[in-house]
């Protein structure tokens, strides 16, 4: 009876720990990182007895979490890979809506400039046209610098955010290195009865960390966890966290880097780290945000090129040479922090073909200078021109100093073209609408030529004046200026043009008779002419980038579509990644999750049994009474 | 498989929430008409976009470029016909003046009538479009073209430029015509060679404008007719001094002297030593022609050799005053196939645009049914885990207990 008695009240214990545990369960079931426990229950050892072993009850044997480390992995790396995509996803979006409206967007906004053009075409003389063209450039202009100021904007936001996230993955590791500790310690009183609480706490702080970035962790025997982000960079040992700190890169291009600080050592890690809020930050800084503005900047780069060149080409409506109507910021190149030497670099656009929307690295490596793209690390060819300069990627360097073996400079062709983008003139005349030259047959003349081209290549070279090509024989032609002197003479060849003379190249077609002659004159009375205009006109058209196969209304075209291409990408990733998530997480928490009907079935199991246990009692206590009243009797 | 209590919320959650975004697309779709509304939704369809409507722009500038050329032509037109109409009436009055029943001031009268009509046609020359353009200047459209020099004798200062815009993808019209190619340059003669008397000729002898037998055997150059008696000739190159020719004269058979592939017919009675010359056809502006006219109506002399040198005179200015006309008309009808070629290319580039408009409206425009249709659906789908949530959301175990 005394066993009957001791027995029962071991079972009472039991299940009163068991519901205390239920009761724990249903207080957390909506619990972050709260992982369901379960009272283990084991028969109380027996003693053996000369009639057999008689049992001595239940034990509880400890209290246990249901918890999976692989599906907790699973959930962390699912987690880090949804928070980068969405991350992107997010991001992109808004500068996929910069160019939402394809009926006010950059292409829409040159299409009109070309357009201003045009209609100047149709009537060259007028002023109104002339204006209406200098209007639609400054709204090409405050277009780009619409759109720059956008992605200034989004830089800035992308910058502060990745200095928060860093301090945000720092304070984190500093709590799971101080949760190892307090895991430690309890773990070396009492091996056998888990932490569950704390170890829920650590994990829940583990998953925390891989919205942030990815994380890989390490159990440790001692029951700390050794946690690594990026591809493996330590940042919880034991009890010590490193810190992740966000600083200016080496080149102080406003873009920060990410540096891990452990102990005394410092080491950059920016191209190491990938997933969580983090990584996405920097997959959208460098694969969108930075190609953007350099795609943005390549286009006003060559638009001002293809306008200044094409309006220097004509005469404006004074009768000059058409100067520049825009300008536009240059090539900028940066030397790192760490260069040893004091060369300094300038840089110019040298070919508009060869111009790309990338950024470089120019090195130095004790002998020669090499150019590799700062994105796919490919090298690009670099040649030595006249006085020491150095050509490649469209550009032309210009190194003063001495440089040191090791020195390394930013080159960023385009990402400054934008803010120095503005008109020069607020003239409507200094449009250059007219060609430089009319030209016309000689009256009387008695063969069958006439004039098929006459075109100033170059109007620096050209010498401006009314020029007259008389031939004195069908094949002899001189060429006399305005007051008669003979500027050149040559012989005529069927088919061919003439020699050049004074920047002027001519062309004639059919035979000339003895004695006729044509005039190759100045068209500085030509304000009715748009042989200039027409050619301005279609500049958007012209092939000039990618070595002349890609014209400049393609280019925006196609940097729209690569826009929406990665921004779709971007979202179609992170609703993929959310389900990989959700199922993610279904899974642990299938394992970890409290479920309230279980845990009313499993309150129901032990209330009856507590029942049962009490009854027992009650039964020992009649039994006892049983054998006292027959004593008493 | 058990499943936690809070999954289950969360699930629903999620499931409605997707429900809700796929609602609120579509709902956007709905209310912009567009089945494209950023890049994102459809990037390659965003890129053929982009190029529709710069195509589509472009097709609208074409036709406003034709609309504007079209404007200039017509002014073009306008002035051309006033130019003609101009001659005709000046060639009327060279006929009534050569009728040989005028006296000499009757032919002032004439000449002042022909002068006030020369101004006339200098004015139509001298047009201006309404922003004060010159139609005839070439390039050089702020000069006026045709201007009287201190000498009196009028000069082109425009340029030989023909400005041209585009009025589709491979089609150029030429805006307007120079003042040199339609009043300057104007053949002289019958194109090959003029002929004109001597006005020291005594006879009565008339020349007439002569014409081409044989182009080949022409030589261009100067030659002189000289009759060494009434009804003797000699032809000479002027330059060289050498005899081409030589024959008998006679009225009877026409009067025709033909030498080098051409003949001249000269009628009435050429006295000895009257002479006629032959040179190549250069150009002469029609002013120049009508100034020659006026000077020599002014001029007329009285007996027959001076009337026979009128005359002379009158049938070379007439075949000018026909070669202007000539010049005139051609360029009038350029002018007036420009038009219609503007007229052919604007209707199909209007053509054009309206396809490519359908195409934009195919691309990006909403098909109304089918979005409708996938609203409900959706509509229908989020109702149904809104009330399923809220049916799972009463059962619990601890209800019964």
């Amino acid at each position: 009876m005394g066993d009957m008695l001791s027995n029962s009240v071991t079972g009472l214990l039991a299940f009163q720990t068991a519901l205390d545990t239920i009761s724990n369960n249903i207080a957390n079931v909506n619990t972050p990182g709260y992982s369901q426990q379960t009272t283990n229950l084991v028969t109380a050892p027996a003693t053996q007895t000369g009639v057999g072993s008689i049992g001595n009850g239940v034990a509880v044997d400890n209290v246990t979490r249901s918890y999976s480390d692989f599906l907790a992995a699973q959930t962390n790396t699912a987690n880090s890979s949804y928070n980068q995509l969405n991350t992107v996803s997010t991001l992109a979006a808004s500068i996929d809506n910069m160019f939402s409206d394809p009926s006010t967007g950059l292409s829409a906004t040159l299409q009109s400039f070309s357009q201003s053009i045009q209609t100047l075409a149709n009537s060259p003389s007028q002023t109104s046209a002339r204006q209406a063209v200098l209007n639609s450039a400054q709204s090409v202009i405050s277009q780009f610098q619409g759109y720059q100021g956008n992605l200034t904007q989004l830089g800035a936001q992308v910058n502060t955010q990745i200095g928060a996230e860093a301090s945000t993955i720092s304070s984190l590791a500093q709590n799971i290195a101080s949760l190892n500790q307090q895991i430690m310690t309890a773990q070396g009183s009492n091996s056998s009865q888990p932490p569950n609480s704390l170890l829920d706490q650590r994990d829940n702080l583990i998953n925390q960390l891989s919205q942030d970035v990815s994380v890989s962790t390490v159990r440790q025997s001692d029951g700390s966890v050794n946690v690594y982000i990026g591809s493996g960079q330590a940042l919880v040992v034991g009890t010590t966290a490193a810190t992740l700190t966000a600083t200016p890169d080496q080149f102080n291009s406003g873009q920060d880097d990410l540096s891990l600080q452990t102990g005394g050592s410092n080491v950059d890690i920016t191209s190491a780290l990938s997933g969580g809020t983090l990584g996405g930050l920097l997959q959208f800084r460098d694969q969108m945000l930075i190609p953007a503005q350099n795609a943005l900047g390549q286009a006003a780069i060559t638009l001002t090129n293809l306008v200044n060149t094409q309006n220097a080409a004509g005469l404006d409506q004074n009768g000059d040479v058409g100067g520049a109507l825009m300008t536009v910021g240059g090539p900028q190149v940066l030397a790192s922090t760490n260069n040893q030497g004091n060369a300094s670099v300038s840089a110019t656009v040298s070919s508009l073909g060869g111009l790309t929307a990338s950024n470089y690295y120019l090195e130095y490596n004790g002998t020669a200078w090499s150019l590799v793209d700062s994105a796919s690390g490919v090298a690009s060819p670099l040649t030595a021109g006249s006085g020491g300069t150095l050509s490649g990627a469209g550009l032309s360097f210009t190194v003063s100093g001495t440089a040191r073996a090791g020195d390394e400079f930013l080159v960023e062709p385009t990402s400054n073209a934008v803010s120095g983008l503005s008109m020069l003139t607020s003239d409507p005349s200094k449009i250059a609408a007219a060609g430089p030259l009319v030209t016309s047959t000689g009256t009387g003349n008695g063969g069958t030529a006439s004039v098929a081209s006459a075109t100033v290549p170059d109007t620096s070279d050209w010498t401006r004046g009314d020029y007259t090509i008389t031939f004195s024989t069908p094949t002899a032609y001189s060429v006399t200026n305005a007051s008669g002197a003979v500027v050149t003479t040559g012989t005529y060849t069927p088919g061919t043009p003439l020699t050049p003379f004074n920047g002027i190249d001519v062309s004639l077609s059919g035979t000339p008779a003895a004695g006729d002659s044509f005039a190759i004159d100045d068209n500085a009375n030509g304000t009715g002419d748009n042989t200039n205009a027409l050619a301005l006109a279609a500049i958007l058209n012209q092939g000039v980038l990618n070595n002349g196969s890609t014209s400049l209304s393609d280019a925006v075209n196609a940097y729209v579509g690569t826009v929406g291409l990665q921004t779709s990408q971007a979202q179609n990733g992170a609703t993929a990644q959310q389900s990989v998530l959700n199922s993610a997480q279904s899974a642990q928490s299938a394992v970890s999750g409290v479920n309230l009907d279980e845990q009313a079935a499993d309150m129901v199991q032990y209330e009856q049994a507590y029942q049962a246990a009490a009854q027992t009692i009650a039964t020992a206590q009649t039994l006892f009474e049983s054998l006292l009243s027959a004593v008493e009797s | 498989m058990r499943i936690s209590t809070s999954m289950i919320n969360q699930s629903a959650v999620n499931g409605i929430m997707q429900d809700e975004t796929a609602l609120s697309t579509t709902q956007n779709e709905l209310s912009t008409g567009l089945s494209i509304n950023t890049p994102a939704d459809n990037p390659v369809g965003e890129v053929e976009l982009l190029q529709l409507d710069n195509t589509s722009s472009q097709y609208q500038q074409y036709i406003s470029n034709g609309q504007s050329a079209n404007t200039n032509l017509e002014l073009e037109n306008t002035a051309l016909t006033s130019s003609t109409t101009t001659l005709q009436s000046i060639r009327d009055l060279v006929v009534e003046a050569n009728s040989g029943s005028n006296s000499s001031s009757d032919l002032k009268d004439i000449a002042t009538q022909i002068s006030a009509l020369e101004s006339q046609l200098q004015g139509s020359a001298n047009s201006q479009n309404a922003q004060g353009d010159y139609l005839f200047a070439g390039y050089s459209v702020g000069t006026q073209p045709f201007v009287r020099g201190a000498n009196g004798s009028m000069s082109y200062l425009g340029d030989s430029g023909a400005p041209s815009v585009q009025i589709d993808s491979s089609t150029s019209v030429q805006m307007s015509d120079p003042g040199s190619s339609v009043f300057m340059d104007i053949p002289a003669g019958n194109g090959t060679f003029t002929s004109a008397a001597s006005s020291s000729n005594t006879g009565t002898g008339v020349v007439d404008t002569g014409s081409v037998t044989n182009a080949a055997a022409w030589v261009a150059g100067q030659y002189t007719i000289t009759f060494t008696d009434p009804t003797d000739y000699t032809v000479t190159d002027t330059t060289s001094g050498t005899q081409v020719a030589s024959g008998t004269y006679s009225a009877a058979n026409g009067g025709e002297i033909a030498f080098n592939g051409i003949q001249v017919g000269i009628t009435g009675a050429p006295a000895a030593g009257d002479t006629f010359t032959v040179s190549p056809a250069g150009q002469q502006d029609v002013f120049t022609t009508l100034d020659n006219l006026v000077s020599s109506l002014n001029n007329a002399g009285s007996g027959a050799a001076a009337s026979a040198q009128l005359s002379s005179s009158l049938g070379s200015s007439l075949q000018q005053i026909d070669q202007a006309l000539g010049q005139i008309s051609t360029t009038t009808s350029n002018v007036g196939s420009r038009i219609s070629l503007i007229s052919s290319v604007n209707s199909s580039v209007t053509s054009q645009s309206a396809t490519v408009a359908t195409q934009i409206s195919n691309l990006s425009g909403l098909d109304y049914a089918s979005a409708t249709a996938q609203y409900s659906q959706e509509y229908v789908a989020l109702q149904a885990a809104e009330q399923s949530y809220a049916a799972i959301d009463q059962l619990s175990l601890f209800k019964y207990l």
